[in-house]
């Protein structure tokens, strides 16, 4: 009946919603990086990873640009290819 | 897919909470037209406020059936323990509270939320090198409509949302009927009524009486925001996406706890930006 398979999600994370008082974005997003890797040990992050895609609305909300790199660097992940969407 | 990577990440995170209502109303804002909508001073709370109006008006939908998405979701955000509001509401809570933009009381809106989440992709050949119980994405569109509300000829329905779906179905090779799980961009309560609407889950106009039926409660049916969706979840602008293929992740591989929904094996995500200027639908398969 279904389709065949575009992409496979093998893990994922989630950081707490609500008011995270005292956090920065990047702090949060570490921790839902921290669920998806933990939940998958065969998944080796610094080999496997080869891109990040990362979204944020506003660069207001921090006064912060920039954040491809700035969340790659916050997940362990620098140096490959990192972008905002 | 140039196919160029076998394992990418992908994600989103916002941080909203630390600004007042108005910082954050106006930055949102920004998302919508500027020399038509932003500078006379319409926010999303008044655009999401027109087409509730609009549906009200053309399709007799009430203020109750929109009080009801919001107190279905609050249900299910209390059995998320990630959610930012984990307490239920009563109809008589959501009419009570306070007008934001007629017809949109407060507990009409979802809240503003820090958050982050994100997914490992792989290619499909290669998923079960890490986990035996991947998810495969088998359908996925995307479409956009004007960026203001006022340039379009009806504002009873989201015309990309309907779109982008098409194409998800399409590639997919299923239909709604077959989806046992999904979770919609609830902005406002209305905007979960027009989604049932344009993601084919009942007729146009028909949102408001499958909310009344309790078809996409836990227990029914066609459950919709198992997570709590924005209105309970919370809506980090930038996270919610891939939140959304988050949950429906955790319900298609048995790990949703007490929200699970039992042998939930084909899942749907629908996303908007803006007043549906951009709208992006992702179906999902368990694998077998």
């Amino acid at each position: 009946m279904s389709g065949k398979p575009v992409a496979a999600i093998v893990s994922a994370g989630l950081s707490k919603f609500g008011n995270l008082e005292g956090l920065y974005s990047r702090e949060i997003f570490a921790e839902a990086a921290r669920e998806a890797f933990e939940k998958c040990p065969k998944l080796d992050p610094k080999k496997d990873i080869k891109a990040l895609y990362v979204g944020m609305m506003s660069e207001s909300f921090e006064h912060q640009a920039h954040i491809a790199p700035m969340m790659l660097d916050w997940v362990g992940l620098l140096p490959i290819p990192a972008v905002r969407t | 897919m140039s196919g160029m990577y076998d394992v990418v990440m992908v994600g989103g995170a916002e941080k909203m909470s630390h600004l007042t209502t108005t910082g954050v109303t106006e930055i949102l804002a920004q998302a919508s037209d500027f020399p038509f909508e932003q500078w006379h001073g319409i926010s999303f709370p008044g655009i999401f406020a027109l087409m509730a109006n609009a549906h009200m008006h053309k399709y007799e939908t009430t203020q109750e059936q929109m009080a009801m998405v919001a107190v279905k979701n609050h249900k299910h955000g209390a059995l998320n323990p990630k959610a930012h509001f984990q307490k239920e509401i009563t109809i008589e809570d959501v009419m009570s509270s306070r007008p934001v933009a007629w017809p949109l009381k407060l507990y009409d809106c979802c809240p503003r939320s820090d958050g982050a989440s994100c997914l490992i992709l792989t290619k499909p050949d290669i998923a079960r090198k890490f986990t035996n119980a991947p998810v495969y994405i088998t359908g996925s569109g995307q479409a956009h409509d004007t960026i203001g509300l006022f340039e379009r000829s009806d504002f009873t329905s989201m015309m990309a949302v309907k779109l982008a779906a098409q194409q998800a179905y399409k590639m997919a090779g299923v239909k709604p009927k077959h989806i046992d799980v999904a979770e919609v961009h609830d902005c406002f309560t209305i905007a979960e009524i027009m989604a049932y609407e344009d993601l084919g889950f009942c007729k146009p106009g028909k949102g408001g009486k499958l909310i009344e039926l309790g078809v996409t409660t836990l227990d029914g049916k066609l459950p919709v925001n198992t997570s709590g969706g924005l209105k309970a979840k919370g809506h980090p602008v930038g996270a919610t996406g891939t939140a959304q293929a988050y949950e429906i992740f955790l319900q298609l591989t048995g790990e949703a706890g007490r929200r699970q929904i039992d042998g939930a094996e084909i899942g749907l995500a629908a996303n908007v930006g803006g007043s549906a200027s951009t709208a992006t639908v992702h179906i999902f398969t368990r694998a077998d």
